[in-house]
């Protein structure tokens, strides 16, 4: 059946009326539900009366009582019965449909009662516990008053028209006559229709007292559902989408719940100057509970480790005090990360999470390690704290068991390989596309399969070393002793800066040969050294070595390199220094300011 | 700087340890010229070298040609970082390196 029309029909009408009130829409909306069934129901009634009417033709009752003339007319009604049941059937409810069906029965009764047989008077009770289940009690009353007028109309036809017992009131005019008659039948058989009619009209106001009171319900749950919805975007703030690092990781994460609200979540925020912690976590349960348990793991986790001390220490003090406050008995499994940005070292404890993957020059790895007992569902638990290094370029992949439990229909899980695999094909590509390559396989594989948990990952590219603070130099003469102080001192800034190794080994080759460039010729016109100033600085993203001395000008990038290959008689025995400084800085600038010569080497980390 | 000796049928194995640069490059050359006098070939064993500078490539230059009449000489255990020095300069085409 087609109730949608019917139904804006409805309320628009209603609406009109209501002055929009929107919870009238529920309303409208139950009621065109029940209209729908209604005519069906009526549409079956009128096909057993249809039966019914058959019967009676087939036995003689109504072929030969009646005068032909009005027999045509039962034909009639029968004939509008089926059409407008059969319309009714075909085309669906309309807003008119109850009025044709209740019509053309009231018209089919009539016409038996007029034209066959009186004693058929309380076939037109029938329209009226027809209206009753269309729960309007206007409908009912109006059918009521109606069938109650046109009772004693059809009885003074039906004697009219009848043959029979023309001669019993020979003699008495039309009006004694048919008072007579409705004297004799009218007045029993319409208290009996109106005994009828009691339960048909209390049936219909019970009805819409049912109705009422549903859609009352389906308000209430609407308000659930709405406060729901709210609770789902409340988590969604939680889950931040703007990191804290910027510039020196590049994160992206993504969610998708399997309910309306998630038990999983994923945290990113900064400890100190110089750190930032990455979390993912998964809370056991789903729905409301999980997320408010969610909320509260959340929060303890990221101001115990905030506070900061020993990241193992922070997460046993957070899982006492979550643990003092599950009532549920819930729990989560949580792996942190904390980043420290100069060097890239990374403290980790894992609270029996999946283990991440980190990505290292294009390629991919689990970062296994023992996990610990699963947080916030026992109180004295102990975490230990591991250790790793990012070097910069690398990254970590935290997800959750939803992305290698994501299930085909056949049962096969998408499992560590299949992950590993996807993650493998991304190579180099920047966290949103990982993250984007990996939900595309991982929704490929489960096909047309339900989801049934969480899939939450986020992918954390250590990017750019924290920058060091300006370095204010070190001074010292150019001499051997000076050359220790200073290799020291750039090596103990680069490691600060958190280089990765063969850079630090790169340029500590280069800052030794312009060292020993300075060391030799820049003071050889006087007897004592002068000083040399060094400092080491952390410049978008590279190292920046600046020398300074106070000696004769001079240009170390003039000399022409040297040709390694010529023997070593005609080689020239200054100038190979110089060019591994060349190739091995992505810059080398010299100037003169004054009576100072200034060589910046850089190089990106 | 340390450079470790060893020496056994008549080659020599000069072990430097630490940084070979302008400073300590000195040092190498005399233990070579030391060695030389004796040594059939010298072989020099890279594995403790973090880098190397032009001075130490100077001197490992000097090397091989003060033993090109005897078995010359030999470079074993060359890390990545002091590779990569021994390209940049194409002494890598130059030295015998295993």
């Amino acid at each position: 059946m087609n109730a949608s029309t019917g139904r804006t029909i409805v309320s628009r009408i209603k609406r009109k009326m209501s002055k929009d009130d929107p919870s009238d829409d529920i309303l409208d909306e139950i009621v065109a539900y029940r209209d729908s069934r209604a005519d069906r129901t009526v549409g079956i009634i009128i096909v057993a009366v249809l039966v019914m009417n058959f019967v009676w033709i087939y036995i003689g009752e109504i072929g030969t009582n009646g005068r032909p003339n009005y027999v045509e007319y039962v034909y009639m009604s029968m004939a509008l019965m089926a059409v407008c049941a059969g319309t009714c059937f075909a085309i669906g409810s309309r807003w008119w449909t109850k009025y044709a069906l209740i019509g053309s029965l009231f018209f089919n009764s009539f016409a038996i009662v007029a034209g066959v047989d009186y004693t058929m008077m309380l076939l037109l009770v029938l329209p009226v516990v027809s209206c009753s289940i269309y729960y309007r009690s206007g409908l009912t009353k109006a059918a009521i008053i109606l069938g109650a007028l046109l009772m004693p109309i059809a009885l003074i036809i039906n004697d009219y028209i009848s043959p029979i017992f023309f001669g019993f009131y020979y003699g008495m005019t039309m009006v004694d006559r048919a008072l007579a008659v409705l004297k004799s039948y009218y007045v029993v058989n319409l208290l009996v229709y109106l005994l009828i009619c009691v339960p048909c009209y209390y049936a219909t106001k019970n009805g819409i007292d049912d109705v009422r009171r549903q859609s009352d319900l389906r308000k209430d749950q609407i308000g659930v559902e709405k406060e729901m919805s709210n609770a789902r975007r409340i988590q969604q703030g939680l889950l931040m989408t703007d990191f804290p690092c910027k510039p020196y990781c590049r994160i992206s994460s993504s969610m998708s719940a399997a309910k309306e609200v998630g038990g999983d979540f994923y945290d990113c925020f900064s400890v100190g100057d110089d750190r930032l912690a990455v979390v993912i976590a998964d809370v056991s349960g789903k729905g409301l509970p999980a997320s408010l348990f969610m909320a509260a793991s959340m929060t303890l986790i990221r101001s115990n480790v905030q506070a900061g001390g020993d990241l193992d220490k922070a997460m046993e003090k957070a899982n006492r005090e979550l643990f003092a406050t599950n009532s549920m008995k819930y729990f989560v499994t949580v792996w942190i990360g904390v980043i420290n940005l100069r060097t890239g070292q990374v403290s980790y404890v894992n609270a029996g999470h999946n283990p991440p993957f980190v990505s290292r020059d294009g390629r991919y790895e689990m970062l296994k390690s023992q996990p610990d007992f699963v947080f916030g569902r026992k109180k004295r638990t102990t975490y230990n704290r591991h250790q790793m290094r990012l070097d910069v370029g690398d990254g970590l992949f935290l997800y959750t068991d939803g992305i290698t439990e994501a299930t085909r229909s056949d049962g096969t899980m998408f499992g560590e390989e299949r992950l590993l695999e996807s993650l493998s094909s991304t190579g180099r590509s920047p966290p949103g596309e990982v993250l984007a390559k990996v939900g595309s396989d991982v929704s490929a594989f489960v096909g047309e399969a339900d989801q049934y948990d969480d899939m939450t990952m986020m992918k954390v590219d250590y990017i750019h070393a924290y920058d060091i603070r300006p370095d204010e130099g070190i001074r010292v003469r150019a001499d051997h002793q000076g050359y220790t102080q200073v290799m020291g001192r750039i090596r103990q800034r680069m490691i600060e800066a958190g280089c990765p190794s063969r850079t630090i080994t790169e340029m500590e080759t280069a800052c030794s040969e312009i060292y020993a460039n300075i060391d030799s010729y820049a003071y050889s016109d006087r007897e004592e050294k002068g000083e040399v100033l060094v400092t080491t600085d952390i410049v978008n993203g590279a190292v920046r070595v600046t020398f300074m001395d106070w000696g004769v000008p001079f240009n170390p990038l003039d000399r022409e390199d040297p040709d390694p290959i010529a023997s070593f008689k005609e080689r020239r025995r200054g100038g190979l220094g110089i060019m591994l400084v060349k190739k091995i800085c992505d810059e080398v600038t010299y100037s003169r300011e004054g009576d100072c010569n200034i060589l910046k080497l850089e190089k990106e980390m | 700087m340390e450079i470790g000796i060893e020496r056994k049928d008549g080659v020599t194995t000069i072990s430097p340890k630490g940084n070979i640069d302008y400073v300590t490059a000195p040092e190498l050359d005399e233990a070579v010229e030391r060695e030389s006098a004796t040594a059939a070939s010298l072989v020099f064993d890279m594995s403790e070298v973090s880098y190397i500078s032009s001075a130490g490539l100077r001197s490992l230059l000097n090397a091989d040609e003060i033993m090109e009449d005897k078995n010359g000489i030999k470079l074993v255990n060359v890390n990545k970082e002091v590779k990569a020095v021994l390209d940049m300069t194409n002494f890598s085409g130059l030295l015998k390196i295993e």
